[in-house]
């Protein structure tokens, strides 16, 4: 197991978002992290990757928790947030040099990784221009970009196909398989379920903050009694849930 | 509309107050206080210096009232959402736009005012003009002032930039005559071209779409420039600077070697060069000092000085240490916090240095034969290693507690 999440809880300040979580990501496999708008999702990505801190519960990954070392914690997560956050002073170049430095990645090695990257998101002739003047979906590409150059043993995707033209969605679906066969571990939140479908390997369904089912696609027709049902259905089936305290 | 404005107007003179309140504290008084005793006192003994008639006195006059007169901007207190929420509404927008002109015009009549009254005086003694002719004038600047705000309106309604191009000049044209011919032609000539404005925006108004992009990205700057003179005195939130790329100093920059220890240097560096509210900074304050080394000549008071620049800069560049905490990637990616620190102390050291450089040189170069010009010199040298050592780490634990 990479990622453990035990009877997580926890939120922003006194109310509490996630009641009582638990699920586990495996090395070399994709884990599409799917519910509706407020169910936690983002809150639940958070606190893995330490922007919050838990009120009950831990998060261990490879039996390291933040507390115990944040650098090492740190230098095995890769994060592409929902919006990208991008340095309004520095150029495409310089955020991968920056990313290279942060990560304290081998420079040339790096840089052949991220070339490729570039080229595959038709970035590579743009390195001198300053990535907070591109559109919505260039930006997205660079927050791709700079993650997977990292060698990091978990990827954490928050929404990351919304704002991405169809060519760039295969691509990075492309990616995040080539991550999960060299042993990551990819923990991917969407909306979009075809695309969950197609890539993930299980699902975690949350719904009002706690883990409403998880599994396989099979696995979850079997939890929710839905044989025929495909994910979009699950998901529907799920929103019509009445809210169990 | 109406309804839409007074709201705003309101909500707008809430803000105003807080800031106001922070700016004019007990210190700031005391400040502005002496610093208008000091500048009547200066302003008087320099009249008294201008014995007859000088040539340059109405062009001084009329450079500093054109500035006065292009400083005042139509304030719309217009929200970029409006482009979005307030579409439909266009039409209706004109009622609005009226009654922010309106209230636009209170500003420049007191301000125009006022430069009139202090530069009445300086045109009296250095023109030799008389106050019937002085107050015209400063009629006119009135009349030019209520005419550039209600262009500003008609330009939100046009796509070329050549109107205001056309404002401005006319203003300097308008004052610049006034000083030179009777001033009974200029008031015709002021009357005739703000009944000619009137019809023309009338017309405009009724017939041209509204440039939602001008009207939102004027107020955005204006607001800006606003919360900028705030951020003098307290912390304004949600503002960032312009960025420009300086590639000039890309070399300085180069210099920096893309090591995992030097992250936070790489990234506070290129803060401080290319966000242009630090850079600008730093040069101002490093160009004054300058200024000041040419100009003052006694020893213990040029030491004192840059002493208290050098204190300043440091002062005014601590906020880049917290200028990336909002970067949630930051806060992830395998950094120590001892780095951040370290990396920083760094940068100001390099900053603070390159500013003696060049003081030292100036310090020299000005004081040719001045064999204690050393003292300031090394005095600085003194506050630089105290500022950095003893006064930052204190003040960063500030920060971070």
């Amino acid at each position: 197991m990479i990622l453990k999440i035990e009877h997580l809880s926890g939120g922003y300040g006194p109310i509490s978002v996630l009641k009582d979580e638990s699920f586990t990501v495996a090395a070399g496999e994709v884990v599409g992290l799917i519910g509706l708008n407020g169910a936690g999702k983002s809150t639940t990505i958070k606190h893995i990757i330490g922007l919050l801190q838990p009120t009950s519960g831990s998060i261990t990954l490879n039996n390291l928790r933040l507390s115990d070392d944040s650098t090492a914690y740190h230098q095995q997560i890769a994060y592409v947030p929902e919006t990208p956050i991008l340095y309004p002073e520095l150029n495409l170049q310089e955020h991968i040099e920056l990313t290279i430095m942060a990560y304290n990645l081998p420079q040339e090695a790096t840089w052949q990784q991220a070339q490729k990257l570039l080229r595959i998101f038709r970035l590579d002739n743009k390195l001198k221009w300053f990535p907070v003047n591109f559109s919505k979906g260039m930006k997205q590409k660079v927050m791709i970009v700079c993650a997977f150059i990292t060698q990091a043993k978990l990827y954490i995707i928050d929404e990351p196909f919304t704002g991405l033209d169809p060519l760039a969605v295969r691509d990075l679906l492309k990616l995040v398989n080539e991550k999960k066969s060299a042993g990551a571990a990819v923990l991917m939140s969407t909306h979009i379920l075809a695309n969950a479908q197609q890539s993930a390997d299980r699902f975690v369904v949350l719904n009002h903050g706690q883990v409403r089912a998880t599994g396989t696609l099979a696995e979850l027709k079997k939890q929710f009694q839905m044989d025929d049902a495909n994910l979009d259905d699950l998901y529907v089936q799920m929103s019509e849930e009445e809210f169990v305290e | 509309m109406k309804d839409l404005w007074q709201r705003r107007l309101l909500q707008h003179w809430r803000n105003q107050s807080k800031y106001l309140r922070l700016v004019f504290n007990e210190y700031f008084i005391l400040a502005l206080i002496f610093i208008i005793g000091a500048v009547g006192f200066w302003y008087s003994q320099a009249l008294q210096h201008l014995t007859q008639p000088v040539w340059w006195c109405r062009p001084v006059a009329i450079i500093l009232m054109s500035i006065s007169v292009l400083a005042f901007k139509l304030a719309t207190l217009i929200q970029p959402a409006d482009a979005t929420f307030l579409l439909p509404q266009e039409k209706n927008l004109q009622l609005y736009l009226r009654l922010a002109r309106n209230y636009s015009l209170v500003l420049p009549i007191i301000g125009i005012s006022l430069v009139g009254f202090f530069l009445s005086p300086f045109l009296a003694q250095g023109a030799n003009l008389q106050l019937p002719v002085i107050v015209g004038w400063v009629v006119i600047a009135l009349g030019s002032g209520l005419w550039s705000v209600n262009n500003q309106l008609t330009l939100m309604y046009q796509f070329t930039t050549s109107g205001h191009w056309l404002n401005v000049l006319l203003v300097w044209f308008v004052l610049s005559l006034g000083l030179y011919v009777p001033i009974y032609w200029v008031y015709v000539l002021l009357l005739a071209a703000l009944v000619a404005s009137g019809y023309y925006q009338h017309q405009i108004l009724r017939q041209r779409p509204l440039n939602w992009q001008r009207l939102v990205d004027e107020e955005t700057h204006r607001s800006y420039q606003l919360k900028r003179f705030y951020n003098l005195f307290t912390d304004v939130p949600g503002l960032t600077g312009k960025v420009r790329q300086r590639s000039i100093f890309n070399w300085l920059l180069q210099k920096i070697k893309p090591v995992h220890k030097n992250t936070y240097l790489y990234l506070f560096a290129r803060g401080l060069l290319r966000n242009s509210d630090y850079s600008n900074l730093f040069l101002r304050l490093v160009v004054v000092e300058l200024l000041l080394i040419y100009a003052i000549h006694q020893l213990w008071l040029i030491t004192v000085l840059t002493a208290l620049f050098l204190y300043l800069v440091e002062f005014q560049l601590l906020p880049l240490y917290k200028n990336y905490d909002g970067n949630a990637l930051l806060k992830i990616y395998p950094l120590q916090k001892t780095q951040k620190f370290a990396n920083f102390k760094k940068l100001l050291l390099f900053s603070l240095s390159s500013q003696w450089c060049c003081s030292s040189v100036a310090l020299v170069l000005f004081n040719r034969g001045q064999k204690l010009i050393f003292i300031p010199v090394v005095v600085n040298l003194m506050i630089i290693w105290g500022l950095i050592y003893i006064y930052l780490p204190r003040q960063i634990k500030n920060i971070n507690s």
